[in-house]
């Protein structure tokens, strides 16, 4: 449960300051042990904690840099490249077919949708679905918990990462 | 430490595998950043959460550090943040002022397995808990943690008088405190 009690335990203690005048080296060695004591504070630390904590870390951020990024940034720079250029050749050749928006077929554009082709924001999902459906109405009968609320925005981190920059 | 620091920048520059240099971080200041966090979460469970995570943040930001800045100050200052941010949260979530999540936690440790202290240890505890946080964290760096002025104005960018005049302010309302209780 603890580590080395000895210093609270038999209640030695060293007088403040004591240290003071040795060498930088030995004084912060001594502290770092007379802190790994429950010492002068009462607080203790699980026995081998220290010991195993460099492969508990390292084993985490194995963990997370195994993640394989879903677009590579080349790959994303190819494909919007690519994108570029067709719509450059659909706004400079001639338009022939003269299709419209009335000549598809609802089938179609849901198929366009659902295959990921066009990303559509809320206020435009809005807009195709109608205007009279009241959004808010099921909100209202089921609100949401506050609880899980706080927890949703607990978890989801949106600290200022400004703070790590030297 | 001195020299460690040294070395591990060294490290850092010549470009040495980032798992060894973090392992050497680790084991380089692991005890004096777990019982900075410690001091102002009180609970080890949540002070193993929080050193972890911090070590990773450092393994994620390590290119961002600029080598002609002090490591240990670096990492004192990433610590306080995260310890600070978890606070933060924990009273957030209980809908508590961050103040009475002080009171709250030390009234926890007379139920902890992992808190030893006597009597008068745990009344400096209560007397700590009713400073406002920047208090708190001062008199933790300077009394338990023993750090010296300049090292703790390295680390949260106060002026090294204005410190001075914090723990002195701080020393003064515990003695209060611990006087009328």
């Amino acid at each position: 449960m603890s580590t080395d009690k000895s210093n609270s335990k038999s209640g030695f203690s060293i007088p403040k300051n004591y240290f003071e005048g040795l060498e930088d080296s030995v004084l912060s060695r001594l502290k770092t042990e007379e802190r790994t004591t429950s010492g002068q504070h009462g607080f203790e630390v699980p026995e081998g904690y220290f010991e195993g904590l460099e492969q508990t870390v390292l084993q985490r951020v194995e963990n997370k840099s195994k993640v394989i990024p879903l677009f590579k940034r080349k790959k994303v720079l190819l494909l919007s490249g690519i994108a570029a250029a067709i719509a450059l050749l659909f706004t400079l050749l001639p338009d022939q077919n003269n299709i419209t928006f009335k000549d598809l077929k609802t089938t179609e554009i849901s198929l366009y949708i659902e295959e990921g082709n066009i990303e559509l924001t809320d206020d435009e999902l809005i807009s195709i679905i109608g205007k009279d459906i009241d959004l808010t109405e099921s909100y209202e009968e089921n609100p949401v918990n506050e609880e899980a609320l706080l927890d949703y925005l607990s978890e989801n981190d949106i600290e200022n990462e400004i703070m790590y920059l030297d | 430490m001195k020299h460690q620091e040294e070395q591990i920048l060294i490290d850092i520059k010549s470009g040495k595998d980032i798992n060894l240099v973090l392992r050497e971080i680790i084991t380089t200041y692991k005890e004096r950043l777990y019982w900075h966090i410690r001091n102002m979460l009180k609970n080890h469970d949540d002070t193993d959460d929080v050193l972890q995570n911090v070590f990773i943040k450092v393994y994620q930001n390590i290119s961002k550090f600029k080598s002609e800045s002090k490591l240990y100050s670096w990492l004192y200052r990433i610590a306080t943040n995260e310890a600070i941010t978890f606070l933060n949260k924990q009273a957030n979530k209980k809908g508590i002022t961050n103040q009475e999540l002080s009171s709250l936690l030390v009234q926890n440790l007379k139920a902890d397995v992992y808190y030893d202290g006597d009597e008068m240890q745990y009344k400096l505890q209560c007397a700590i808990a009713t400073l406002p946080e920047k208090q708190q964290l001062v008199f933790n760096m300077k009394y338990f943690e023993d750090l010296k002025y300049k090292e703790i104005s390295d680390i949260l960018g106060t002026s090294e008088g204005a410190l001075k005049a914090s723990y002195h302010l701080a020393t003064k309302k515990i003695e209060e405190f611990i006087k009328s209780n």
